[in-house]
């Protein structure tokens, strides 16, 4: 039998054996926990480090994500300039750039407001049949253009396009196709207005015209001029001696007839000497103020003799004076030429009208005929309704021979005349004529800012008296130098000769006369010299000045300017010797 | 290592339970036993290196188990560590001359017990 104590015993080791146990166990865990706590310390850690490495790595690909950005926006901006420019390139066009598809607008630049008054933006999306006049046209422009950009890239064609405002334009249009065949017609256009372009070259052909003619004209006027001089002394000669012949010779001289057909034909020769001379601006100027209103009325009265009952003349006048300054005998010329012109086209009747107004030249009238200084003119119209003419025949009438009348009814010299009596004024002259319906001339005298005064007082005429005096007679020419003294000697003066300018000096030295005439040309000493070395010593000497050329050609060798005493070549005896005794008298008259 | 099975009996449930944890954690092929008949059943099935026995246990106790296994061919070399809370000598001996190789006396930490296990290694 066991005892208490050995019991007891045995209880309490049971007990502290659980109790150790149990103490271990705790141990064991708690070292596990700290274990695990460790485990979890350094787990934690591992992944503190990762989520480092992972978050620099994702700042790294931020980064880089943002740099991808930044370069994406810069190629947006560069493409958006580019954008930009090529449209400011394609607005800068001053034609019409458009895109179509299908035929519709898909992109058109501005210029399109400018060639068709469209804008831009109502014409996208649109059928381009909104440039065209028709469906005709539109289908036209269909045929034309896209078989054409099958075979190549681009085309090139005039075609008559429609503007907004209705108006037709003509148009250079380039057409390209949008890649390498012809699909869903998308193409490129590019349309230019070359309306105002063919216009200009029209205007620039005709002023090529005009210019040339007045090429011709000057060039025929020179040649004109040139052997209307040489004429003019050889007929001074002809008619000079003939007149001797007729006053030398008794009245009822059998052979008197002769003589006066003599001086008929050469007074014919001698117009039309003058008339050459007048066409090449050569003729002598007597420029004075002229109302051109009286002109005209004046002419009226003396024309309507001129022409037939079945003719009407009207006049129109301004209502306020138009002066100008011209030589009155030269206008009268230029206006009865016109009319005889006219009434020569009215065969079977009609009304040839001649108004007078004023014209001021501007510069849009330089540029639309070539020519005219800007200024106020008078204008002088002088139309007829008579056969006309056509184009070729209005290209030539101011030629010198030309005519359409028969042989031996004109002369060709008419209009060619009244067309350098213009030009001598520095004035212009146009016509405009059109067959069965009429002709119209239009001349522009430059306006002068001047007072008629009471100047055109008749003329006192001197009677052909005869004189005494000595006079020198200074002239190269042998023929004219006798023929003068003839002449002069025949009225009773002394005369004396000279052959040219040196000679000249010498002989009046020898024994001073009343009065020189002098010849304008000669070799040696011309006449201005002469004249200026006598005047030296002789102020008061008389000179009338002869010359077969006309006073611009004279001015503009510097030998005579305004105020001489001039007479040209060929010259009637009588106009000579009244002048001649006018001259003295007044000399006369001072003393 | 020559030890592998060890066969644990014990009435003493959480003594029971902490052993084959134990045990097991450290790689042995750990049996357990309630009480005696299910040890000594236990010992001839799987034929544990080593036993582990509580002396006193409902049924069967260590001692007898201890007297079976020494009386059966299978079990006659078997070391047999008897583990008790009766420490009295006359306790131990009455152990030992039952065939025990060992007799420990509670309490003994896990190490101590392991130790005297390896002991028979």
């Amino acid at each position: 039998m066991k005892s208490k104590s050995s019991r007891d015993d045995e209880k309490q080791r049971r007990l502290l054996q659980e109790y150790i146990f149990n103490l271990e166990d705790a141990q064991e865990k708690t070292e596990e926990l700290t274990l695990t706590n460790e485990k979890l310390n350094q787990y934690s850690d591992h992944l503190e480090k990762l989520v480092a490495a992972r978050t620099e790595e994702l700042i790294k690909a931020n980064k880089k994500l943002q740099q991808e950005i930044n370069e994406r926006k810069q190629k947006e901006e560069a493409l958006r300039n580019l954008e930009e420019l090529e449209s400011s390139i394609l607005d800068t066009i001053p034609h019409a750039v458009f895109g179509l598809s299908d035929r519709n607008f898909v992109f058109a630049n501005e210029g399109v407001k400018n060639v068709f008054g469209w804008k831009p933006e109502e014409l996208l999306g649109k059928s381009s049949r909104l440039l065209y006049s028709s469906d005709k046209e539109f289908d036209e422009a269909d045929k034309n253009i896209y078989p054409a950009l099958e075979q190549q890239k681009t085309f090139s064609k005039e075609l008559t396009f429609r503007r907004k405002d209705g108006t037709d334009i003509l148009c250079r249009i380039n057409v390209a196709r949008i890649g390498n065949s012809i699909t869903g017609k998308s193409v490129v256009a590019i349309c230019e207005d070359i309306t105002d372009y063919r216009q200009a070259e029209k205007e620039k052909e005709n002023l090529q015209a005009q210019l040339l003619q007045a090429q011709k004209l000057e060039a025929v006027g020179k040649l004109a001029g040139g052997i209307a001089h040489d004429f003019n002394n050889i007929l001074g000669a002809i008619i000079g001696y003939a007149n001797i012949i007729q006053l030398k010779m008794p009245a009822d001289d059998s052979l008197r007839t002769y003589v006066d057909h003599i001086v008929t034909s050469s007074q014919k020769a001698a117009n039309l000497t003058k008339s050459l001379l007048a066409f090449s601006r050569k003729q002598v100027m007597d420029p004075k103020p002229l109302e051109l209103n009286q002109t005209i009325s004046k002419m009226g009265k003396f024309l309507s003799r001129l022409i037939p009952e079945d003719v009407e003349l009207k006049t129109n006048l301004y209502t306020k004076d138009l002066i100008v300054l011209a030589d009155a005998g030269q206008i009268d010329q230029v206006i009865m030429n016109l009319v005889t012109n006219a009434r020569d086209s009215l065969s079977s009747g009609g009304v040839i009208e001649i108004s007078a107004g004023k014209f001021t030249i501007d510069s849009e009238f330089k540029e639309t005929h070539g020519y005219g200084d800007p200024g106020e003119y008078a204008l002088i119209s002088l139309g007829d309704n008579g056969v006309g003419m056509d184009g070729e025949v209005v290209k030539k009438i101011f030629e010198p021979f030309f005519t359409t009348k028969e042989v031996g009814k004109g002369t060709g010299l008419g209009l060619s005349i009244v067309y350098g009596i213009i030009k001598q004024h520095g004035g212009y002259i146009e016509v405009q004529s059109e067959p069965n319906r009429g002709t119209m001339f239009n001349i522009y005298l430059p306006l002068i800012a001047h007072k008629i005064e009471e100047t055109d007082k008749p003329k006192i005429m001197i009677p052909q008296a005869r004189g005494s005096e000595t006079i020198l007679i200074v002239e190269d020419n042998d023929d004219l130098r006798i023929l003068l003294k003839d002449i002069l000697e025949q009225y009773g003066y002394r005369t004396r000769e000279a052959a040219d300018g040196m000679e000249a000096i010498t002989e009046f030295y020898a024994n001073i006369p009343d009065m020189v005439i002098l010849d304008v040309i000669m070799p040696r000493k011309n006449g201005r010299e002469v004249y200026d070395e006598i005047c030296k010593t002789n102020p008061d000497m008389k000179f009338l000045f002869i010359s077969g050329y006309t006073a611009d050609v004279i001015s503009r060798k510097g030998i005579i300017e305004g105020g001489y005493d001039f007479i040209s070549k060929p010259f009637q005896p009588t106009d000579l010797l009244r002048k001649v005794r006018a001259m003295l008298t007044k000399t006369e008259f001072k003393k | 290592m020559g030890i592998k099975k060890i066969l644990i009996a014990d009435d003493d449930q959480p003594i029971l339970s902490y052993m084959q944890r134990k045990f097991t954690k450290l790689g042995y092929e750990v049996y357990v036993a309630g009480n005696g008949e299910e040890a000594l059943q236990q010992i001839f099935s799987c034929l544990p290196d080593i036993v582990l026995l509580d002396v006193k246990m409902p049924g069967l106790s260590g001692i007898e188990v201890c007297k079976r296994m020494r009386a059966d061919d299978r079990t006659k070399k078997t070391p047999i560590l008897l583990l008790s809370a009766r420490a009295q000598s006359a306790e131990v001996k009455e152990g030992l001359n039952a065939g025990a190789d060992k007799y420990l006396c509670k309490p003994m930490s896990f190490p101590d017990i392991l130790k005297e296990i390896r002991s028979f290694d």
